[in-house]
């Protein structure tokens, strides 16, 4: 009796073994699936900034800080000799060949060389009328009009230019006698560039 | 000894039993009817999809994906000031973004499974002997930015896609990642972060000495579910 289950047993253990090889070998377990491998997905350049800011004589700005002409020509000396009631101009120019739209945002300050804090009267404005105001406030209508606004992107290969005239004179004051004889007057003018949003 | 030799015949027996079987087919019957050949046939469940109007139903599909097709301002309109073909903005800078929808729909006669994988890779500019990368953040919804989309992607899987007739669930999956190059970071001190904008403006004029680029690689996995 005993070995008769046995037997039993061991012929029912041998055909489950059967059973589970054969499917084993035949690759039944095997289910549905794909993969589509790296895949670029996407790719995209980034924009260039690029740009040049410059004066009436093609003389650029750069980050180091640049001696641009504002007060005319130099005499024999290499000296330009201001007085009362001398006027002129200089021009700044932004030049924009970068791939997004940028506009300039422009500061000045009259310093004098040594340090001098009594400067001439110098004031100006950018219309070029007999209307002359105080740097400051020239500097803030210049940054408030559209004159450095929305300096557009260029075609490929090209470049959009916009400008303005700074005019200045030197306006008597009666301050003017609190100047001293070699005063060395220089205008400092910065032009940041931004990209527009 | 004896046990041994019973195990060895139960063994022989049962082979022997298994190969009679197998030779001997109702010989002994004293009555016999045979149903003549049963035939029984079933057809194989398919196995398709898509993303999107890429049909994937034969081994040799490839799938195209272009995540970077739409690059908008963020109000989601072209950018007009970023350089554009008058209709649609060609490259990226500071204040786009864009967004790409993984639309899965599975035309298989089985439940399925989609799981992603991305990564990204920008090209690099160096600020003071430190390396940065294209300032890109993704979110899902509602979310969180961030810039890591390897981690974010996986929240597009979906464990569970049925089929149609199936009555198991939808036979979609449909997720939509959005991605950004924010125009500027204000601090909590309501400042513009300058170090922000001087990655920016990096890439910018690092652009001018050849192209820099961002490229997305993503890796999709379609699997039955059992």
């Amino acid at each position: 009796m005993y070995n008769k289950n046995l037997i039993f047993r061991v012929a029912m253990f041998t055909l489950i073994l059967c059973l589970a090889t054969t499917s084993l070998i035949s690759g039944t377990f095997a289910r549905y699936t794909w993969s589509s491998g790296p895949v670029t997905a996407g790719s995209v350049k980034v924009a260039r900034f690029d740009f040049t800011v410059k004066d009436q004589g093609n003389t650029e700005f750069t980050a180091e800080g640049t001696q641009i002409n504002i007060f005319g020509e130099e005499d024999a000396q290499g000296n330009k000799l201001l007085q009362p009631g001398d006027s002129g101009n200089f021009q700044i120019v932004v030049v924009n060949t970068s791939e997004v739209t940028v506009e300039a945002t422009i500061d000045a300050r009259m310093v004098g060389k040594e340090g001098e804090t009594d400067l001439p009267n110098l004031l100006f404005n950018i219309d070029g009328s007999e209307d002359y105001k105080p740097l400051d406030e020239m500097l803030t209508e210049l940054n408030n009009s559209d004159t450095f606004k929305d300096i557009a992107f260029p075609e490929p290969d090209g470049s959009t230019t916009k400008s303005t005239t700074i005019y200045w004179k030197w306006i008597p004051a009666d301050s003017d006698k609190l100047i001293p004889g070699n005063l060395v007057l220089r205008m400092e003018v910065d032009a940041t560039i931004s990209q527009v949003n | 000894m004896k046990k041994n030799w019973i195990m060895r015949s139960a063994y022989l027996a049962l082979a022997v039993l298994l190969i009679t079987t197998v030779a001997v087919s109702g010989t002994f019957a004293k009555y016999t009817w045979s149903t003549g050949d049963m035939e029984s046939s079933a057809n194989v469940a398919k196995f398709a999809f898509a993303f999107g109007a890429n049909m994937i139903d034969d081994a040799n599909d490839t799938l195209t994906i272009d995540l970077f097709k739409t690059i908008t301002d963020m109000d989601g309109n072209m950018d007009a000031e970023v350089v554009n073909d008058g209709k649609k903005n060609t490259m990226i800078a500071p204040g786009v973004k864009g967004a790409f929808s993984l639309n899965f729909t599975n035309y298989s006669e089985v439940a399925v499974a989609v799981s992603y994988a991305a990564e990204l890779e920008t090209s690099k500019v160096t600020i003071e002997d430190e390396e940065y990368a294209i300032p890109l953040e993704f979110r899902i919804g509602s979310g969180d930015w961030t810039s890591d989309i390897a981690t974010l992607i996986s929240d597009c899987n979906a464990a569970f896609v049925g089929f149609a007739g199936g009555n198991v669930g939808p036979n979609y999956a449909d997720a939509k990642v959005e991605w950004r190059w924010a125009y500027q970071v204000v601090n909590v001190d309501g400042k513009v972060d300058p170090d922000v904008d001087a990655v920016d403006t990096a890439f910018g004029f690092g652009a001018n000495a050849g192209v820099l680029a961002a490229n997305l690689t993503i890796n999709i996995t379609v699997d039955q579910v059992d």
